[in-house]
């Protein structure tokens, strides 16, 4: 698969690291699929609970924007939509509750990543935005889960504004469950740990797909692959991908 | 022919279409564990091939689909049946979720977990003599992979309860009437018509295709606007193409079209 998503698994629970820190852990495609196999794997494994986490100053940093600007037609569109749904379908559906251990700060689909998970405790000073569409792109999963969220106005602000909050409104919002010092962050992740382990593997499970069923719209999947055709099509999405990597400022067209 | 995996599935190329075959014919192909990962591999491979742009669902031999094995099923526990069962409905989704149009020949027999692998294709075709149906209520259990879900949608609900209560074949010329197959011919015409099915669709706009296989998806899933809202933006995607341009540019010289997929 790819080296930059490591898989371990101790004591029945699964840990998947981001390990990219000389690029901010951007993610390419290989590791939104490498994400999505640890997660089935956890499963595998019967994992009681599954921390998800980074290596280096930011959790993550968003897509690699480098997957952005090779999407060239309406197939590379697809595919980047599904590879991305696939993985946050995988969190969400997973009968093992998802623990996100914020390393610092997140952004885009880093930051979505981080939302997808069930329980998610942040650095105090860590900050999250979603700047998606300044590049042309959108972010999928935060469009279709976050005015549910949060309110369709944060939300807004979030995702058209591309607004910056930090940890302890994110958590004020109802983002994550909690910001807590730097210093406290392993010790609160452990606490969680520990906390879903008293419970029997099948009542979270199903405690937690009912959870989630709120959250969901039908025929998401046809209509978010069909938003990013959409924006595919255009010359906007590609332009964005392409200023951001020459370190310029997009010339989007009406 | 170039085989899958573990070899109980053939891939043949002609021209723009791709046949996949199941080749199991010592077992009626019959499906096991290692059939059904190949079949799930062939299709998306095929499916993401840009030259391939109709696929024909074949079986190899006088039956195309017996099922799935009895020894298996009667042998399996409850958390094997539960993995199998998983993987046979990420077949049915793969098939389903096909940009490339699906079209399934239906010769001899397709019955139990063979009469479901055909409801997510896109067109059938079935032989005037095949067993076609769902006898799962006569085996302890009830037709569980689209057979509640999928058949309903194609044949309406009171149609699909029968077949799913009875587990009775149903008639092929019934089959015909109730839309549940696009055509029944002589049994030894079934791989040929299907794979001609399949060579006229070759002959489409891709993109056309795709997009309208897309469309699908929402149908049934969401409200008449939401549907019709998708329908839009995705036909808005096709206007855009060369494929369009020379679609209408044909038409107006009286010509064949050329279509690129793009």
């Amino acid at each position: 698969m790819t080296d930059d998503v490591v898989y371990e698994f101790d004591d029945k629970v699964s840990t998947i690291r981001l390990e990219r820190p000389e690029r901010y852990n951007a993610m390419t495609l290989e590791m939104w699929r490498a994400l999505k196999e640890g997660i089935h794997r956890a499963d595998d494994d019967g994992a009681r609970a599954i921390v998800l986490t980074g290596e280096g100053d930011l959790f993550c940093s968003g897509d690699d924007i480098q997957s952005l600007a090779n999407v060239e037609n309406e197939r590379d569109a697809r595919v980047l939509a599904d590879t991305l749904t696939d993985c946050f379908d995988a969190i969400e559906q997973s009968p093992v509750p998802v623990v996100g251990w914020a390393n610092g700060s997140a952004y885009g689909g880093g930051f979505e990543l981080l939302m997808a998970a069930d329980i998610t405790i942040v650095p105090e000073g860590s900050s999250f935005a979603l700047p998606e569409t300044k590049i042309g792109a959108f972010p999928l999963y935060a469009a279709k889960r976050l005015s549910l969220l949060v309110g369709r106005q944060r939300a807004s602000e979030l995702a058209l504004a591309g607004r910056e909050i930090s940890a302890e409104r994110a958590v004020e919002w109802g983002l994550f469950a909690r910001a807590v010092p730097e210093a406290e962050l392993e010790g609160t992740v452990a606490e969680t740990v520990a906390a879903l382990r008293q419970s029997s593997p099948e009542a979270l499970a199903t405690t937690k797909a009912w959870l989630g069923v709120p959250l969901r719209s039908d025929a998401e999947r046809v209509g978010i692959r069909t938003g990013l055709g959409h924006l595919y099509a255009g010359e906007n999405a590609r332009e964005g991908a392409k200023a951001f990597l020459e370190d310029r400022e997009p010339d989007f067209v009406d | 022919m170039p085989a899958i995996g573990n070899g109980h599935i053939q891939i043949e190329y002609d021209d723009r279409r791709a046949d996949v075959i199941i080749d199991r014919p010592e077992k009626r192909n019959a499906l096991n564990e290692a059939a059904v990962a190949d079949l799930t591999e062939a299709i998306k491979q095929v499916d993401d091939d840009e030259d391939v742009r109709a696929i024909a669902l074949l079986g190899n031999g006088s039956v195309f689909c017996a099922g799935f094995q009895l020894d298996m099923m009667h042998e399996k526990d409850v958390d094997e049946h539960d993995e199998f069962q998983r993987s046979f409905r990420t077949l049915l989704n793969t098939i389903d979720q096909s940009t490339t149009p699906v079209v399934a020949g239906i010769k001899g027999a397709a019955i139990a977990g063979g009469f479901e692998l055909t409801l997510p294709a896109d067109l059938r075709v079935l032989g005037e003599e095949s067993k076609y149906g769902i006898i799962e209520v006569n085996l302890g259990i009830f037709p569980h992979q689209g057979s509640t879900q999928r058949l309903p949608q194609i044949v309406g609900i009171g149609k699909a309860k029968e077949m799913v209560l009875t587990g009775e074949y149903v008639d092929p010329e019934e089959a015909d009437r109730c839309n549940l197959v696009t055509e029944v011919v002589p049994e030894s015409d079934v791989d040929d018509r299907t794979r001609e099915l399949a060579d006229d669709l070759t002959e489409k706009a891709p993109l056309g295709i795709q997009n309208a296989l897309e469309a699908f998806q929402a149908t049934f899933d969401v409200p008449l606007e939401d549907g019709l809202a998708t329908e839009h933006r995705l036909a808005m995607q096709v206007y855009g193409s060369r494929d369009r341009k020379e679609g209408f540019e044909a038409r107006l010289e009286g010509r064949k079209p050329e279509f690129e997929g793009r």
